[in-house]
């Protein structure tokens, strides 16, 4: 099939699911691009390439590797880590390739690329009319991890902010920027980051390795495991950057992952299980609220009322995303590419 | 020992030999190898030996004489970068390399990187299709490879220089020393191989950036006859390299890779009567370092010495019978970044029988035990039988079960490594039909393959990898060899021909491993008439799946390749050779990774010197 005709496809299945939720709401849904009203699959790929999957919110629109589609079979780089968004630009992180393609969201479009400065850039975040990308350099050293900050208007990177830790999600809040320095059960804290000195301001010790963090009304989230020690959840309060609480997980639910918070409630998941608790839970239990249908558990998100899993199977053949609702009952399940490790939405 | 011992008792023994040239030539075959076992016990299996003219008509490396002239299947993380066989459709740590008889594989990661063997610092090149672990121990599941130098005990002096020259600044120098007399026998090489390798993409504007690459070889091989019955034997190596890995985006951070590998062997053969008798000691040492950024002197590594004592007799019961034990101990001691500091120790016991039952029919036994405490090993055994209807056609039948023991990594890597692993175990039937008619030869092979508990590296929670034993895999295939030779009075001419069709599934999914071809094909034709000689080859190789799902948008497509040269002797004895060689001759556009392109059409240019 040409490619135009999937631009078709798409638009026309886009614009159905428009005409048919309009009786619902009155939310100008008019899509801006072919890859608008959907969700854009990460799929990390090998050292060579990754590639980005558009699932349509009408659940049956698919477009693989969509970029290559939309840039005559240009590539994003090898071992795609993440996305983030200003505006209606998206910024695909490449780790293997230390390159960066900015596209924009809705179509796919190429806008330009940032492939100098970087080593090894993981995750990143837009504030204040500039990004700020983690680095985690060589893997085996925690004292060259470093965020880049990248100028918006030249797309370069004009300084770097030493972390003296590992360096890997960030999130902005509040103009601040938090770095969880954790990855594979190495690294034991949290940098906070003023973007306006490119200052450290303070180091909250989250005791073992943060795997993912979010933050909701004031408070940061953050999920710590390994491989050894009992997971848990700290509460950080972000005025003053103090821990507010912490919960200690079962010993049954190690290494957990995945911190995702919808709805004022806490998901996460421990191997292929999906796990949620209250936000202000004092305990978790030990059962899960169901278990996914990923032989290898990836990428996990839970939005809009929807729970995304994505399955890197044996990491060497094409993933599966499995779409299901807040308690748990599959609602639809999508091939994808190699090794899907995350979830973004285009609304 | 240190290199500048060695290079000392090089020095000392070449003055030596200078000196005492003898008139008395004595020549004993049985002293000549190493590997006895490959003359004596691989009859009931398909023995391919790559000739001299082979060898020098191929470019240095191991993958690229293999890649031309045999049924193994390479796949190169572009030139000269690390190279992984896929014999008869097994994994690369299921394919031996063996060196003058002693398993050489990784100790680490249980395979040989084929761009780290540089084949003309040996006299022959072996290719053992089929199971052989009764023999040769863990990885000779598809087969394996066999890395001689010949020692002989007759009046010798002979230096042989190669150099070459050719695109992207390759230089390659191989010098050679031969001196022997029936007292001593010596071989001594020295082999340099270096590139820039920064070759053009075809019909992109990119260059292969970060792919330069250096080796240097220094072998040496003496023979010492004490008396009629004695003799004693050493056999060294030392190998050292470093390769920048290319970059598959210009942005990749540079790598970079460094191996220093050192091989010894001392061996005392005594002959009495009708025993033979082998006392061997070998000293093995493999170590890499990986640079995950050129920009820093920060380095992982891994490293892994080997002690090995063997005791090799055989009874030559009469004419027709012969037995053959030995008992090995064989030691590990490895540490790394990533590995735990451990020592692995290996007994062994094999028992090979050996009868000619008649003129026509043959059989062959073997039998092996192995002894750890870190592994349940099964009993290893291969049977097979050789019987010559005629002088036209004979016909091969073997059996044999087969293994590959878990490796440092698999066992002691930090945090993933698995001390419960069992080797992965084979069993495996053949059937080989030799047909000879004036100066042909032709082999057709089939064989059927079944492979358990194969050790995989797979995912768990949070993305950690630890191995595995998991899928089971069915091969079946079959590969046919074709030989021909002419000569005339002032004219040679041969042809060499091999293809391999390969059926390699995973049990549980049915789907093709990956990178295995079901097709594989090589010719090469040489011609020499008086001075002049040229040759032809060509390499076709199948599409391959790179995802095990078999993705048919996952693969590397097939390609063609071809090499032609040329040479002119010049000398009453050619002993000025001045050759030149084109690669790639069709300029096909082709990869054997993805995103990993192999150089077009280049030019290589090269001068022999024998005195």
């Amino acid at each position: 099939m040409k490619f135009s005709k999937l631009l078709l496809v798409a638009f026309l299945g886009s614009t159905v699911f428009v005409s048919c939720s309009d009786d619902d709401d009155k939310v100008d849904n008019t899509p801006l691009g072919a890859y608008d009203n959907g969700v854009l699959v990460v799929n990390e790929g090998n050292g060579t390439a990754g590639s980005i999957t558009y699932i349509g919110n009408d659940m049956t629109t698919i477009q693989q590797d969509v970029y290559s589609v939309v840039n005559e079979g240009d590539g994003i780089g090898g071992y795609v880590q993440s996305m983030f968004f200003d505006g209606d630009k998206a910024f695909i992180i490449s780790n293997a390739s230390n390159k960066i393609t900015v596209v924009n969201r809705y179509t796919f479009e190429l806008i330009d690329k940032i492939d100098s400065g970087l080593n090894i850039p993981r995750y990143g975040v837009v504030e204040n009319g500039k990004a700020y990308v983690t680095n985690q350099a060589a893997f085996d050293s925690t004292t060259d991890d470093f965020v880049a900050v990248i100028n918006l208007s030249t797309y370069e990177v004009e300084s770097t902010i030493a972390l003296n830790a590992i360096g890997e999600r960030i999130l902005e809040e509040n103009g601040k920027l938090y770095v969880t320095n954790g990855t594979y059960g190495e690294g034991n804290s949290v940098t906070v980051i003023n973007p306006a000195s490119n200052a450290i301001i303070s180091t909250i010790n989250t005791g073992i390795s943060p795997t993912s963090f979010e933050e909701e009304n004031g408070i940061l989230y953050v999920l710590c495991g390994n491989y050894d020690d009992a997971s848990k959840l700290v509460r950080v309060q972000l005025s003053n950057n103090e821990i507010l609480s912490e919960v200690t997980f079962p010993a049954a639910l190690g290494n957990a992952q995945n911190l995702s918070i919808e709805d004022g409630k806490l998901y996460f998941t421990v191997n292929s299980d999906v796990f949620s608790a209250a936000l202000n839970a004092t305990t978790i239990s030990e059962t899960p609220l169901f278990t996914s249908g990923a032989t290898t558990l990836y990428g996990f998100t839970v939005e809009d009322d929807k729970i995304y899993v994505s399955d890197a199977k044996d990491y060497a053949s094409n993933g599966r995303v499995f779409i299901y609702s807040t308690t748990g009952a599959l609602q639809k399940e999508f091939p994808v590419g190699l090794i899907p490790n995350g979830f973004y939405f285009n609304d | 020992m240190t290199f500048r011992k060695q290079f000392l008792f090089f020095i000392f023994f070449v003055c030596q030999f200078a000196l005492a040239q003898n008139d008395s030539i004595q020549y004993l075959e049985e002293v000549k190898v190493s590997d006895s076992q490959l003359k004596n016990f691989s009859n009931s299996q398909s023995v391919q030996q790559l000739s001299d003219s082979i060898i020098n008509n191929s470019q240095a490396s191991l993958t690229s004489l293999l890649n031309y002239n045999t049924v193994i299947y390479f796949k190169e993380n572009g030139l000269g970068m690390v190279s992984s066989p896929s014999f008869r459709g097994t994994t690369a740590q299921q394919t031996a390399v063996i060196w003058n008889g002693i398993n050489i594989n990784s100790q680490l990661n249980g395979q040989t990187d084929f761009n780290t063997i540089t084949t003309k610092d040996f006299n022959t090149v072996n290719v053992r299709a089929g199971g052989g672990s009764s023999i040769y121990g863990s990885s000779a599941i598809g087969g394996s490879i066999h890395l001689n130098n010949d020692l002989s005990f007759k009046d010798n002096f002979s230096n042989d220089l190669e150099l070459n020259y050719g695109s992207f600044n390759t230089f390659g120098l191989n010098y050679k020393l031969n001196v022997s007399d029936e007292k001593f026998s010596f071989q001594g090489s020295i082999s340099r191989n270096s590139s820039d390798n920064d070759y053009k993409y075809l019909n992109t504007d990119r260059k292969n950036l970060n792919g330069q690459f250096y080796n240097n070889s220094f072998n040496s091989s003496f023979g010492y006859k004490i008396n009629a019955t004695n003799f004693l034997k050493f056999y060294s190596q030392f190998y050292d390299g470093e390769r920048h890995f290319s970059l598959v985006t210009p942005s990749d951070s540079k790598t970079k890779y460094t191996d220093f590998n050192t091989r010894n062997l001392l061996e005392w053969s005594s002959f009495l009567n009708q025993f033979t008798s082998r006392l061997k000691v070998a000293f093995l040492s493999e170590e890499y370092r990986y640079f995950e950024n050129i920009t820093s002197d920060d380095f992982f590594f891994g490293k892994v010495e080997t002690f090995i004592a063997k005791y090799d007799l055989t009874y030559d019961v009469n004419e027709k019978i012969k037995i053959n034990t030995i008992l090995d101990f064989t030691q590990n001691k490895g540490n790394g970044s990533d590995i735990q500091s451990d020592k692995r120790q290996i007994g062994s016991a094999s028992l090979f029988f050996k009868h000619l039952v008649t003129t026509k029919l043959q059989y062959e036994l073997s039998v092996r035990k192995e002894v750890t405490s870190t592994y349940e090993s099964p009993v290893l055994f291969s049977a097979g039988a050789n019987y010559r209807f005629t002088n036209f056609y004979a016909l091969k039948v073997n059996g044999s079960r087969n293994f590959r023991i878990p490796t440092f990594n698999d066992l002691y890597w930090q945090g993933a490594g698995n001390p419960d692993l069992k080797p992965e175990s084979s069993f495996q039937g053949e059937i080989g039909n030799e047909f000879r008619y004036k100066n042909f030869t032709f082999t057709a092979n089939f064989y059927h393959i079944k492979i358990e508990d194969m050790i995989r590296w797979l995912p768990g929670n949070g993305g950690m990898f630890k191995p595995q034993n998991t899928n089971k895999v069915s091969i079946y295939g079959a590969e046919a060899i074709l030989n021909w030779n002419k000569k005339t009075a002032n004219s040679v001419f041969d042809f060499n021909g091999t293809y391999a069709y390969t059926n390699s599934k995973n049990d549980e999914t049915g789907y093709q491993l990956t990178f295995v071809p079901y097709h594989k094909m090589t010719a090469s034709f040489g011609y020499s008439y008086k001075k002049i000689n040229a040759f032809y080859q060509h390499l076709f190789t199948g599409e391959v799946f790179t995802q095990t799902d078999n993705n048919p948008d996952a693969t590397i497509e097939m390609y063609n390749v071809s090499n032609i040269g040329v040479g002119y002797g010049f000398g009453k004895k050619n002993s000025f050779t001045i050759g030149f060689k084109v690669l790639n001759l069709w300029n096909e556009e082709y990869e054997s990774v993805e995103n990993r392109p192999l150089p077009g059409r280049n030019y290589n240019l090269n001068l022999t010197l024998n005195f």
